[in-house]
């Protein structure tokens, strides 16, 4: 027998002594998320490399998602960061060993939600394994370079820090393949590095430009004297500025890139007062200015992306806000066609094969394309689920659909589960602009409300996406009123007509937002001086509404009393009425009492489902450089509070979710994790369950109905864990238990409520859907090595009717029956494979037994099975018909089987007594019984079938037809099947009286002649094979 | 098993001179040989009229399954290569990561649970027709032979192999590494 396990199994096993098991993810064990996607908008991605000498490799660096590699161009990819941080900003490929690869992370496209990075890793397999290597406090990467000539020479070039000041900026290289770092141009603390090239042909020429920005809260600047274009022609010991034919500085950022096949010819787009193309052909000694139109300037910050053909350096690459390109160096541009399919705006990565310069990669906003005619149409690769949500709600649908909008992607919703699987096209947009919040609307199915940047919110018709402006005005004398880029639109949590959105007035609708009232004063701070968003962007004015402050970020009713309204602001406002409006408690210097900064952005609240007196919060205050985890609890109203502390916390927290059911049990999302707690906030765990450990979480949700919990994530699209319901459930008595075998609630006997989906997808993101059929959960504090673990189902008569092999992971483990009996024992032999054996009948309603047997120790639960009373088309009487004319037929399948078998071993005895005999005249006896067998044998299954394209059906494979339609579906059978079952017993009927005839006139015979010889005549035995 | 159905495997490796695995479900039956010169599918529910021959690089991809001592024993003499790669997670228990790279170039990446050192877990890496593939198998159930060999009688990959009988030095008639279709 097989083998590769006998090393390691030799010798003393440690004895275990568990006196306390502690709460964490692996407690909960299958309790795993499924990852909805969808790919079909995918998310930002911020860095592409490819494997030159296959043309197939791909890693794909994003925004959220940690890295994705495909190894077949794009058809498929597989997530290859998720232990680490989500935020990639660069990747690189060692072009002398493909194996190792280079990732920085902390994207640099320095918008308003950008994430931070912690450094550098660095692989050494391709992918499958990473080790930190440094540059920790960066917080951003650019780009990483590698020598071509010399693979342990890497430069990083690191913008740095965004929201604060500091010398963990600038260009770093190391000559020792990353395991030690030298920042060898450096500006000041406000400006790093942004872009790095190297000459291929001498890679002492260095080429670097370095950038001042900023951002605060309220603003951004890109531009100062920080900023500049070095050249260095000592691998980086000596700099100089490169100012000849650039304009005159200051300078914002600078993108360029040289042309790998001659070198000396550079491209740039400087950011200044007169932001422009610039060209040079001596290696950046002297620069001209080129015509370039809006496209190749557009917004520097954001768009930093220029590239040259590696063989044809008259062919320039410009991904920007649309994707241009030059046949003749950059003199003069044409754009992208569509004829591909719309190519998504804003791109910020790109990658030519440099063996076959056709074919292009390009990161967009909105996900990866690929052209094969050097960038004129491009594909949309449909199969990287990594967009980014702000936030999720469900509707009360069965399946639950949910909603979201997303970073520059609008808004979308789409089923839990879906007929096949969930794939790209189960999606449907239905609001354009970055998405942010999208609230079905709890009392009209039909209706969804959405909005796009800035509070452009409308009221959306789901079915026909038709949209009414809702958007409360700005009416009398009012101060201009102040949207947020992500304004929240909530409906009430007590009462569900109540709608708000948030300026720094609260507005409430009780008529789907076609009348408002304002319901408070102006709730923020209203500091003029963080209100001058005209003046935001620097050299570049940039006024989006990305950098709107002093406005309402969250809101929520309290799920008790309608009255009880809670609003947080971006400025540090947290504030209540009980009076639904009237008057208005500001509580922000009761949680600065707690240790968390003043000003900071409340990113969520929310009221508690048990007490009203109780709230939670979570408190984001990254744009003042501060990354701690705050998330607090006041249990009176706001007055005082509690900051919750663990060592698990990493990240800026966003989302703070209490349990529907259970109070103790709290879901925090950061932007480094998603954590849970059991006991009220005491102990905090982050939850690994298929979840990256780094995951950005914006927004958490619980659906009521199937207490699944819905995931917003950043980064890696919705995520849901199905049936939370054992986190509510495990005490501390089950959890120091060895195994505990959970009570079942009655179940529904079903074949499960979706169909297949008739056809195959043909390609695309596809999530699975959620179990139809609840599992029987059962817990195990340890993973069960020795011994075996299988669930045994009993009938009410106490008759084993299934046995299946059980999980042994440690923690929950969730095993689905799917109400069917064991399959029957079909004929064997033949030349075809008859799915009758694999089609089982369900079993009936009644009071079962679940047997869970750990080793040499069973644990038993009861399970309850019933008929739907829902179902009017499969009545119990139905479903009791279909049971018997399966069982019918089943019965039918197995006697087949024993005929066949008893035929098969008589022919085993005759074939080898034939070679034994000598008399002619008994050899030909045997021989006439084994033809007659045979032509007896080819009536009863398929025995001549050449080719699975050439269907032979015999009696085996007509049983097979009848019974796989009756058993498989749930229906009751017509009356042609009812006919067509006694038909088939007839015809086995006259088969076996064939078989008794053929016995009775050969066997004495036979013994006979055999006796004569010498020879046994006896076929017991074992079953003969068919092979 | 398969929707309940019960697939019989049988499998017979002799070290170094050729292995075969007979699978027999659905009333069919047909197998996988490996020896050190050719090996074969023979898998008649696909098609198969005749054993259909394995190509030269994936019987070199596939020697170890001629290794009846499989490849962590005496690594170094058969040319792998072993490598200690750090702690990682799986199905919740913390484990610890050996990435084997045989002298075929088809790595293999085990997961030892450090509480009693068995391997729990693998993911293989081949690369059959030009094309990496990747396996992941699961092993359980371990139970200690009377020659004192600890084996896991579950062997997962989506489904699970329930070895029911292990005999260890029993004779190997060579005629069960030569194709045949009855």
């Amino acid at each position: 027998m097989r083998k590769i396990f006998l090393t390691l199994l030799v010798g003393s096993f440690a004895t275990q002594i568990f006196s306390q098991v502690k709460i964490n993810s692996s407690t909960f064990g299958k309790m795993e998320a499924r990852w909805l996607g969808p790919g079909t908008m995918s998310g930002r991605i911020t860095a592409i490399d490819g494997v030159a000498g296959d043309g197939k490799t791909i890693y794909v660096g994003t925004a959220g998602g940690g890295i994705w590699k495909s190894t077949n161009g794009g058809a498929s990819f597989k997530p290859l960061f998720d232990k680490y941080c989500m935020s990639i900003g660069a990747i690189a490929i060692d072009p002398k060993n493909p194996k190792i690869v280079y990732a920085g992370t902390g994207e640099s496209n320095m918008r308003n939600t950008v994430s931070i990075g912690n450094g550098m890793y660095r692989s050494t397999d391709a992918g499958e394994n990473w080790v930190k290597i440094g540059l920790d406090s960066t917080e951003h990467i650019s780009k990483i370079v590698i020598d071509p000539k010399n693979s342990n020479t890497v430069y990083v070039a690191a913008p740095g820090p965004l929201w604060s000041d500091g010398t963990q900026r600038g260009l770093f290289k190391s000559t020792d393949g990353g395991q030690t770092w030298k920042k060898i141009l450096y500006i000041n603390e406000k400006a790093g590095c942004a872009d790095v090239a190297i000459d291929p042909s001498n890679p002492d020429v260095i080429y670097a430009s370095t950038w001042e920005f900023r951002r605060l809260p309220y603003s951004f600047n890109s531009g100062g004297n920080g900023s500049g274009m070095y050249k260095s022609l000592d691998g980086g010991k000596t700099w100089k500025e490169l100012t000849n034919g650039l304009p005159k500085k200051p300078f914002g950022r600078i993108a360029f890139t040289l042309a790998p096949s001659a070198p000396n010819n550079l491209v740039a787009i400087v950011e200044s007062n007169e932001t422009g193309l610039f060209i040079s052909s001596d290696g950046g000694e002297t620069w001209k200015q080129q015509s370039a139109t809006a496209n190749i300037v557009a917004r520097p910050f954001y768009f930093s992306t220029i590239a040259i053909d590696p063989k044809d350096p008259k062919r320039v690459y410009r991904p920007a806000f649309t994707f241009s390109y030059s046949n003749d160096g950059g003199y003069s541009f044409a754009d992208a066609n569509n004829d591909g399919g719309w190519l998504h705006s804003d791109m910020h990565a790109f990658w030519i094969n440099p063996n076959n310069t056709n074919q292009l990669y390009v990161g967009t906003d909105g996900g990866v394309y690929y052209s094969l005619d050097r960038g004129a149409t491009w594909i949309f690769v449909q199969s990287l689920p990594v967009g980014q949500f702000y936030h999720v709600r469900t509707d009360n649908a069965e399946p639950y659909n949910v909603y979201g909008g997303l970073q520059d992607n609008g808004s979308w919703t789409g089923p839990s589960s879906s007929p096949g699987g969930i794939g790209n096209n189960a999606w449907k947009a239905i609001y354009g602009g970055d998405g942010f919040w999208v609230q079905p609307d709890p009392t009209d199915p039909n209706v969804a409300y959405a909005e796009s940047q800035g509070g452009e919110a409308g009221r959306v018709n789901v079915l026909t996406t038709k949209t009414v402006n809702i958007k409360p005005q700005e009416v009398g004398t009012q101060d201009k009123l102040r949207w947020n880029w992500n304004s929240p639109i909530v409906t009430g949590a007590k009462n569900k007509k109540n709608l708000y959105m948030g300026a720094q007035y609260l507005y409430r609708s009780t008529d789907q937002g076609r009348n408002w009232q304002r319901i408070s004063p102006d709730l923020t701070t209203n500091d003029k001086k963080k209100q001058q968003q005209e003046n935001s962007g620097g050299l570049s004015a940039d006024n989006t509404s990305a950098e709107n402050h002093c406005t309402i970020f969250s809101i929520a009713e309290s799920p008790l009393d309608e009255n009880l309204v809670w609003i947080g602001t971006d400025d540090g406002n947290l504030q209540c009425t009980t009076d639904g409006g009237k008057t208005w408690m500001n509580v922000s210097k009761n949680y600065s009492a707690a240790g968390i900064p003043s000003q900071t952005w409340v990113s969520s609240i929310e009221p508690s489902s048990f007490d009203k007196k109780t709230v939670y919060a979570t408190f984001d205050n990254h744009m003042y450089g501060d990354h701690r985890t705050y998330v607090a609890r006041s249990t009176d109203l706001g007055k005082t509070w509690k900051l919750f502390k663990s060592s698990e916390f990493t990240g800026f927290a966003h989302k703070i979710k209490e349990d529907l059911k259970n109070k103790d049990l709290l879901f925090l999302g950061t932007e480094r994790g998603l954590f849970a707690t059991v006991d009220g906030g005491e102990n905090w765990f982050r939850m690994k369950n298929h979840i990256p450990d780094y995951v950005m979480v914006r927004d958490i949700t619980i659906q009521p109905a199937t207490n699944d919990l819905i995931v917003a994530t950043h980064g890696r699209g919705i995520m849901i864990v199905d049936d939370i319901t054992p986190m509510r459930s495990l005490t501390k008595n089950i959890v120091d238990q060895d195994v505990y075998l959970f009570d079942n609630k009655p179940m529904v006997v079903t074949a499960g409520k979706l169909g297949g989906g008739g056809f195959p997808t043909t390609g695309g993101w596809i999530a699975p859907n959620a179990p139809s059929i609840p599992p029987v959960q059962y817990y195990l504090k340890e993973r069960v090595s020795i011994g075996d673990v299988n669930l045994e189902i009993y009938d009410p008569s106490g008759k084993l009717v299934r046995s299946i092999p059980g999980t042994i992971r440690k923690g929950i483990n969730k095993l689905t029956w799917d109400f069917r009996m064991k399959p029957p024992k079909v004929a064997s032999g033949g030349t075809k494979v008859d799915f009758g054996a694999f089609v089982a009948p369900m079993v009936l309603p009644g009071d079962y037994t679940v047997k869970l047997k750990v080793g040499d120790k069973e644990y038993t639960k009861t399970l309850k099975l019933v008929n739907d009373p829902k179902d009017k088309d499969f009545t119990l009487q139905d479903r009791q018909l279909q049971h018997k004319t399966s069982m019918e037929l089943y019965h039918l399948h197995e006697r087949l089987a024993a005929t066949v078998d008893s035929i098969s071993l008589k022919q085993k005895m005759l074939r080898e007594n034939i070679a034994k005999v000598k008399d002619s005249a008994s050899k030909k006896l045997l021989q006439d019984y084994l033809t007659k067998l045979e032509d007896l044998r080819s009536t009863l299954l398929a025995t001549k079938q050449k080719s699975i394209f050439a269907d032979e059906k015999k009696l085996r494979e007509e049983i097979t037809d009848v019974y796989a339609a009756v058993a498989g579906q749930e229906a009751p059978p017509s009356n042609l099947q009812l006919q067509r079952v006694t038909q088939l017993q007839e015809k086995f009927t006259k088969a076996e009286e064939t078989r008794t005839t053929l016995s009775k006139q050969f066997n004495p015979k036979v013994d006979v002649a055999l006796a004569k010889e010498g020879l046994p005549s006896k076929d017991e035995g074992k079953p003969a094979k068919a092979f | 098993m398969f929707n309940g159905t019960e697939v019989n495997v049988e499998s017979i490796t002799a070290h170094d001179k050729g292995s075969r695995q007979t699978i027999t479900f659905g009333g069919l039956s047909g197998y996988t040989i490996y020896t050190p010169s050719a090996g074969y599918n023979f898998y008649p529910w696909q098609g198969h009229l005749k054993p259909e021959a394995i190509t030269p690089e994936e019987l070199k991809e596939n020697e170890d399954n001629m290794d009846a001592q499989g490849p962590l024993i005496d690594y170094k003499e058969k040319g792998h290569t072993i490598e200690y790669v750090g702690m990682d997670d799986f199905e919740g228990t913390d484990c610890y990561k050996i990435k084997l790279t045989e002298k075929s170039g088809k790595i293999i990446t085990y997961y030892i649970d450090p509480s009693n050192y068995f391997i729990i877990h693998s993911v293989t890496i081949t690369k059959a027709n030009g094309q990496e593939n990747e396996s992941k198998t699961d092993y359980s159930n371990y139970q200690k032979l009377p020659e004192g060999i600890w084996l896991p009688m579950n062997i997962g990959g989506g489904n699970t192999v329930k070895i029911k009988k292990v005999e260890i030095n029993v004779p190997v008639d060579d005629s069960v590494f030569k194709p045949s279709t009855n």
